[in-house]
């Protein structure tokens, strides 16, 4: 089977909404990304990206009630979908297979 | 919630992300960009969070953010999706279904304009066609030639003399090749004991068979007609004449056939494919031009005063044929010196081998003509017809709009879209246009040989589909064409009907619109003016045709026998006792009161000679007569006036023609003469056919031709010949046994002949040939183009009188009568059909006169004809209309009232 390909920015949006588990949107993934990996990322990198993964059918979204702190905004609640899980699973998998190749000492030797 | 805990992020930041972001996504991303500026602004303060936000707009402004692609709640089918089509076609199907009348009525407007426009094409696609199977077509030129006397047009012809071609590709380099041609008229060709039909000949030089694209199947085209007594069969002709298998064309060449009475063979040496019916030439046999060298004498070569010759001049590629017309002025002078050596000025022009056949206004044509002008008219009366068939459809489905407006509300409530409204009723039309076109093909097929006999002409579909004018472009230029009325009549209703407001149609308050009643009157405005058009037409080529029957001719032709002579009785000294004993002995039948022989008859162009002077007057420049052969039975038997003078008599004929010398003037050319009246021209003397002529007799002008041409002045000659016509004058009683007698007589006096026979008036009628094809075609197609805008007329108020049906109603109840209300219903399509004459009579009168232009002799347009055609429609249309209107005013109000 052919998988859509995830980049590497969008493997980590997705394993952060699977993280937040129904509490992800905009803001709660920023942060995340923010906190988990440290990397300073522009809030349009985010929305540009959580759109995409949508397009892809890796996510859904769905407009949350209004609440009082944004002024009466919706927001926009992210979950990742069966197929979304499939990916980040099926990466995971091949990631392993891939470890299990390594020769053992390769990554010592070149590494330290 | 406490001021200070709530921190603002910069207005104009806040005012740019709204402006630019795509509203989409405007509301959750507003929410998250301030629950972030919050954040930051607790995590860094005011100056950091600010600045972040910003940055944070920008990276959510076009064009760096990805816009959310919106999607509906509902799924949105596409209009042309399999699903919808089918559902489009189910409806369609059930709508027609549902309104029989109005289907049935568009239905057969729709077959009938296409089945008619189909047949039309077939004819003006085959008219157009001619000649094309020549190759080199556009470089193909006849030579015409007019000649002047006085400053007058004497001969507007396509024969000039023998030297023109020959000469033209001398002078000029632009000419390529060329070939000439004289018409050798029918002949007989014989083999051993058998003799074939009349068959056309010519006599063609050795350019003949490559200038033009007639291809050999045996023989060589390069040689074939080099020597003398060489001749080319057509392929039919062959098999007919030696019952042969193509296989065997090759061994014919080099057999031998004798021509009528001649002595000496002719030697088979080509075998032509048969020659299309699209060729303005048209013949079967095909002789060497060096023959007639020998019997016609070497003239045939280098006469310049002599004329029996057509010309076709081929030129080289890329020349110009009217800078090569420039130059014939001084050809002209070069060669004809002014009128010193043929008698009149002459004046040569080219005229393009696709103009042959119909723009061919020329005397003693070679070629088939036809009328272009008559063509033409065939072709827009066809695009009318079609026309009108499709402003019927337009003009039944915007009717039923209020009907259809209640199903437009409902299915844009349910949520369909202009698109899928248009595509559903685009497909209704699709629907019934195809149908029609299905059952219009068939049609037209079956009616094949109704129309092939009715035109007299090989037509088929093929014409249309590659075989005919423009090969493969026409087929495809027609679907374009059908496409696009499909198209137009399709997209009018449909954008109409689909363009209602779904709550004013729901809501009950939807009128329709005045612009749509505008529309649609005027389009049965514009069929009833292309019907009267096409009325008054019909009646001014019917008159014209029943003026060209009865008119007087100035003979009688009635009851009149013609039969040929004997051509293969050879001519000697006892031929004029022969010809005489045999008029008599037949006239010994009480059943025949006249008989007289002729060389010419009625009906063709007589030959002209050129030059003619009356002996003893000052004339200087001679004048052109006609000349008729005839015997002195001829005025008796055709009864035509003697004005003075006497008839022929015995003496005046003699078995050696050069000693006859006394002639009768018809009182035209007595007055062309110079000459006062009838009694002043007896004694004279003319100088024609190189000797003096005395004037025995004059008699009254005739119609030599038909009413297309001016009565000419004529010499009458009296002599005799063995190829020329008996005309019998016979009793109306059993006409059979009278023919049987004539046969019987003619069978002993000259064994060997073959005998038939016509009359005279069907064959003088015959030149009326194409007038009557015209006349039949126009009858029948403005039939039909009445007939379909009657249909329409028809539905379209049937629709419009069952939307009134209330206000009868209420009008009946409150006492109106039927009349009253009848004429109420009528009035408003009787005012459509008033204006429709008001525009057509103008119309109609600008196209008859052109028609009525081509005849020398015609009819006046009379302002009644007009009236008549008016009161027609108007009849037509009140007919149509009442049927309805009658049947809604005697209608029980109660029935129409109750319902509310």
């Amino acid at each position: 089977m052919r998988r859509t390909y995830l980049g590497e920015f969008e493997e980590i949006v997705l394993l952060m909404v699977a993280i937040l588990d129904g509490d992800a949107y905009g803001v709660t993934v920023s942060q995340e990304i923010e906190q988990h990996t440290g990397r300073q990322v522009t809030f349009g990198t985010v929305h540009n990206t959580l759109i995409r993964l949508e397009e892809k059918g890796f996510v859904t979204s769905l407009l949350g009630g209004s609440t009082a702190e944004r002024g009466g905004r919706r927001k926009r609640l992210f979950k990742v979908t069966a197929l979304g899980s499939r990916a980040l699973q099926d990466i995971q998998q091949l990631r392993n297979e891939l470890w299990q190749l390594l020769p053992p000492n390769t990554l010592k030797l070149g590494g330290s | 919630m406490h001021p200070s805990n709530h921190p603002h992020p910069p207005r104009w930041a806040q005012r740019l992300l709204a402006w630019f972001h795509p509203s989409e996504t405007l509301e959750e991303v507003e929410g998250d960009l301030d629950e972030l500026y919050a954040y930051w602004h607790r995590r860094a303060g005011k100056t950091q969070a600010t600045l972040r936000y910003v940055l944070n707009v920008v990276s959510v402004l076009p064009p760096l953010v990805r816009r959310r692609s919106f999607k509906n709640e509902y799924s949105q089918p596409s209009s042309l999706r399999p699903d919808m089509i089918r559902n489009y076609l189910k409806i369609a199907f059930r709508n027609l279904l549902k309104n029989k009348v109005f289907s049935l009525v568009n239905l057969t407007g729709l077959v009938v304009g296409i089945t008619a426009c189909l047949m039309i094409l077939q004819y003006v696609s085959f008219e157009l066609s001619f000649d094309q199977f020549h190759t080199d077509i556009d470089r193909i030129y006849r030579v015409t030639n007019d000649r002047f006397q006085q400053g007058k047009l004497v001969q507007h012809g396509t024969i000039t003399y023998p030297t023109i071609g020959k000469t033209m590709a001398k002078d000029y380099q632009e000419v390529d090749s060329y070939t000439t041609m004289v018409n050798g008229g029918t002949v007989k060709l014989r083999r051993e004991k058998s003799i074939s039909q009349d068959e056309q000949l010519f006599y063609v030089d050795d350019h003949f068979l490559t200038f033009f694209t007639f291809p050999l199947l045996a023989g060589d085209a390069k040689t074939a007609l080099k020597a003398p007594n060489s001749m080319v069969l057509t392929e039919s002709n062959a098999k007919r004449i030696f019952g042969v298998e193509p296989k065997d064309y090759a061994r014919l060449i080099g057999q031998s056939l004798y021509v009528d009475l001649d002595t000496e063979p002719f030697r088979i040496t080509g075998i032509l494919k048969d020659i299309p019916a699209t060729s303005h030439l048209q013949f079967k046999t095909l002789i060497s031009y060096e023959t007639l060298v020998r019997t016609w004498g070497d003239w045939v070569k280098t006469s310049w005063d002599g004329s029996d010759m057509w010309h076709y001049l081929k030129l080289k590629p890329g020349s110009d044929a009217a800078a090569l017309e420039q130059k014939f002025p001084a050809f002209s002078d070069r060669y004809f010196q002014g009128d010193k050596v043929s008698g009149s000025v002459e004046k040569f022009y080219l005229q393009p081998l696709r103009k042959a056949h119909l723009y061919s206004d020329y005397e003693y044509e070679i070629g088939i003509v036809n009328n272009g002008k008559a063509v033409w008219t065939m072709l827009i009366i066809a695009a009318f017809i079609l026309l009108i068939a499709w402003i019927n459809y337009i003009n039944l489905a915007t009717a039923r709009s209020l009907e259809r407006a209640k199903e437009v509300g409902v299915r844009k409530v349910a949520g369909a879209t202009s698109g899928q409204l248009i595509g559903q009723f685009l497909s209704e039309s699709v629907l019934l246009n195809l149908f029609a076109l299905v059952l219009a093909i068939i049609l037209t097929v079956s009616l094949q040989p109704v129309l092939n006999e009715m035109v007299d002409k090989p037509l088929s579909l093929s014409l249309l589909t590659g075989q005919g004018y423009g090969g493969s472009a026409m087929a495809l230029a027609l679907v374009g064409v059908f496409a696009l009325g499909l198209f137009l009549s399709g997209f009018y209703p449909a954008f109409a009907l689909s363009a209602f407001q779904a709550i004013q149609v729901l809501k009950g308050s939807f009128k329709r619109s005045a612009k749509g009643i505008w529309v649609r009157k005027s389009l049965v405005v514009f069929q009833y003016t292309a019907s009267v058009v096409l009325i008054i037409g019909t009646f001014i080529v019917f008159r014209q045709l029943e003026f060209m029957r009865k008119e007087n001719l100035g003979f009688n032709m009635d009851q009149v026998l013609v039969v040929p002579g004997p051509a293969l009785t050879l001519w000697d000294s006892t031929a004029i006792d022969r010809i005489t004993s045999f008029k008599a002995e037949v006239k010994r039948y009480p059943a025949i009161q006249a008989a007289a022989s002729s060389i010419n008859l009625f009906g063709n162009r007589l030959s002209r000679t050129f030059n003619v002077k009356r002996v003893g007057s000052n004339q200087e420049k001679g004048v052109t007569i006609s000349r008729m052969v005839i015997d002195l039975d001829f005025f008796d038997t055709y009864q035509i006036k003697l004005l003075a003078g006497r008839n022929f008599i015995t003496t005046d004929s003699d078995p050696d023609g050069r000693k006859v010398k006394n002639a009768i003037l018809n009182l035209s050319a007595v007055r062309l003469l110079g000459l006062p009246d009838a009694a002043s021209a007896l004694g004279q003397k003319i100088a024609c056919y190189g000797r003096d002529w005395e004037i025995v007799g004059v008699v009254s002008d005739f119609h030599q031709q038909s009413l297309h041409y001016p009565i000419e002045p004529i010499v009458f000659q009296p002599f005799y010949a063995n190829g020329g016509f008996y005309s019998f004058k016979i009793a109306s009683t059993d006409p059979e046994k009278t023919i049987d007698q004539i046969e019987q007589k003619y069978r002993e006096f000259f064994p060997g002949n073959t005998f038939s026979y016509s009359f005279m008036d069907e064959q003088f009628n015959r030149q009326y040939r194409h007038d009557q094809v015209f006349g039949k075609i126009t009858t029948f197609f403005s039939f039909l183009a009445v007939l379909i805008a009657s249909l329409g007329l028809f539905g379209l108020s049937s629709y419009t009188i069952s939307q009134r049906a209330k206000e009868i109603g209420v009008r009946k109840v409150l006492g109106a009568s039927v009349g009253s209300i009848v004429a109420l219903l009528s009035k408003d399509f009787l005012k459509l059909v008033g204006i429709a004459i008001v525009i057509a009579a103008p119309i109609a009168w600008y196209a008859v006169s052109t028609w009525l232009d081509d005849f020398a002799y015609k009819i006046d347009l009379s302002w009644w004809i007009f009236v008549v055609a008016g009161v027609l429609a108007v009849g037509i249309a009140l007919l149509t209309v009442s049927f309805q209107s009658i049947k809604a005013a005697l209608m029980n109000p109660v029935k129409t009232l109750r319902s509310e």
